[in-house]
């Protein structure tokens, strides 16, 4: 059965709504809001100079372009008590496999295939810096202060979804500017690049790999623009926080703990997250 | 009639009384088990129509546990995000989720707290709205609780 234009004009406000562009309803009727939201999509998406999927920049003599910069990397919760806001672990897997488990795995892979990329251009030097590298916690503020103190220019927060035991999706979230974003262009455009990249990794093996999107939230401690040094004059840290995926969901927690190629798979969105922020870096040098 | 005559007449009237009663059957283990069986099929049919009943103490069903029901058997402990959130949903009366709802939110979502992932801002948000619906009831306002349900239906099939 072929969806008809309502429908089509209804997926598109859904889009819309997802990437925080639209509030009316989800009707199929294109009115002024509608067209409003379609067209600050479109100036935003001319407005970026994404690299995504593309070749690296390279130079003349056939070698990548230098890059540089500082990047924090946040394993989400940690420990066994709650502190600061942050809780010791919120969502497990399907087999048991807690979330702080996964996301320190995780960021560590990632800092490995940043030192790894940035050691095969010539000329490079990126620092890499966990917020934690063992089974700790650290309070929301702490954690963005970490990028603070580093004077980080990208700061990825790592978490992994859960809901219902059977959705499945990727997700990345910003602060929205209604909460004092002062950079939420950048870290929209930093968070679409890791966005994009993490769902192509996953779809190499997966091809149930469902984009949710970019996602503005109000409330997101760790992106705080205070806690991450950023005001209105300066704004150097670029932040986002990724939920790579629903881990209660079992096909997913086949995908990243228990099946044979969990290993690969985790190794594969590492180096995608990795890659993304050296394209925003070289991006925004 | 003699005084013996009438004695013996009224203990036969007395007598025939007796006869005449009808004493009621013992309870047998069949007759407990039937009445056991209406007892519980009154007490269901009470539980599909919740929305209309605005008792407190009345038969309670989350939303949640009516869409996800399989998720409340999980193993989550007390005091973590989704243990909190599960035993909420899982109650069932009406003044036990009422505790267990303004519980959550205030563990988890103490005033203008901030979120700090995906499915803390989620289950918070649901519990808002699982509450509101709760509330709506209790002041016998059916039409609003209806609304709030049908808001965090469209919710879980945005979801999927």
């Amino acid at each position: 059965m072929s969806a008809s234009t309502k429908d089509i004009k209804k997926l598109a406000q859904a889009f819309l709504r997802d990437q925080g562009y639209y509030r009316g309803d989800i009707d199929g009727m294109w009115g002024t809001l509608s067209n409003r939201a379609f067209k600050r999509y479109s100036d935003y998406l001319s407005s970026l100079d994404l690299d995504i999927g593309g070749e690296r920049p390279v130079a003349e003599d056939g070698v990548a372009d230098a890059v540089s910069g500082i990047v924090v990397i946040d394993p989400g919760h940690g420990g066994n008590r709650k502190i600061g806001g942050s809780s010791p672990n919120n969502a497990t897997s399907a087999s048991g496999v807690l979330e702080k488990t996964m996301t320190l795995d995780l960021a560590k892979r990632v800092q490995k295939q940043l030192k790894a990329l940035s050691s095969g251009i010539p000329g490079s030097g990126i620092k890499v810096h966990l917020t934690r590298s063992g089974d700790t916690n650290l309070g929301l503020s702490d954690r963005a202060q970490v990028a603070a103190k580093k004077d980080a220019d990208v700061f990825v927060s790592i978490h992994f979804n859960g809901f219902n035991g059977s959705v499945r999706g990727t997700e990345t979230l910003i602060l929205s500017t209604e909460k004092g974003n002062v950079n939420e262009r950048e870290d929209r455009e930093l968070a679409q690049r890791i966005q994009s990249a993490m769902l192509a990794a996953i779809r190499r093996f997966d091809a149930n790999a469902r984009d949710r999107g970019v996602k503005n939230n109000r409330r997101l401690g760790v992106l705080s623009d205070i806690s991450l040094g950023n005001t209105r004059g300066e704004s150097k840290t670029r932040a986002c926080l990724i939920e790579v995926e629903f881990i209660d969901t079992p096909a997913v927690d086949e995908l990243l703990n228990t099946g044979p190629n969990a290993n690969e798979v985790r190794n594969a969105v590492a180096e995608a997250i990795a890659e993304a922020i050296i394209d925003d870096l070289r991006a925004n040098a | 009639m003699t005084c013996v005559q009438m004695r013996e007449h009224k203990r036969f009237k007395a007598k025939k009384q007796t006869r005449i009663r009808i004493p009621t059957p013992p309870m047998t283990n069949r007759t407990t088990m039937n009445l056991t069986i209406a007892l519980v099929v009154l007490l269901l049919t009470g539980c599909t129509s919740v929305e209309e009943s605005t008792d407190i103490t009345s038969a309670y069903r989350s939303v949640w546990a009516e869409l996800y029901p399989d998720t409340l058997a999980g193993q989550h402990a007390e005091g973590t995000l989704y243990g909190d959130f599960y035993s909420a949903a899982a109650s069932d009366t009406r003044i036990v989720a009422e505790r267990r709802w303004e519980k959550f939110l205030s563990d988890w979502m103490p005033g203008n707290a901030a979120f700090e992932d995906a499915s803390h801002a989620r289950f918070v948000n649901w519990a808002k709205l699982e509450i509101q619906r709760l509330r709506y009831l209790k002041h016998k306002n059916i039409a609003a609780a209806e609304t709030t349900s049908k808001r965090l239906r469209q919710i879980a099939a945005d979801m999927e």
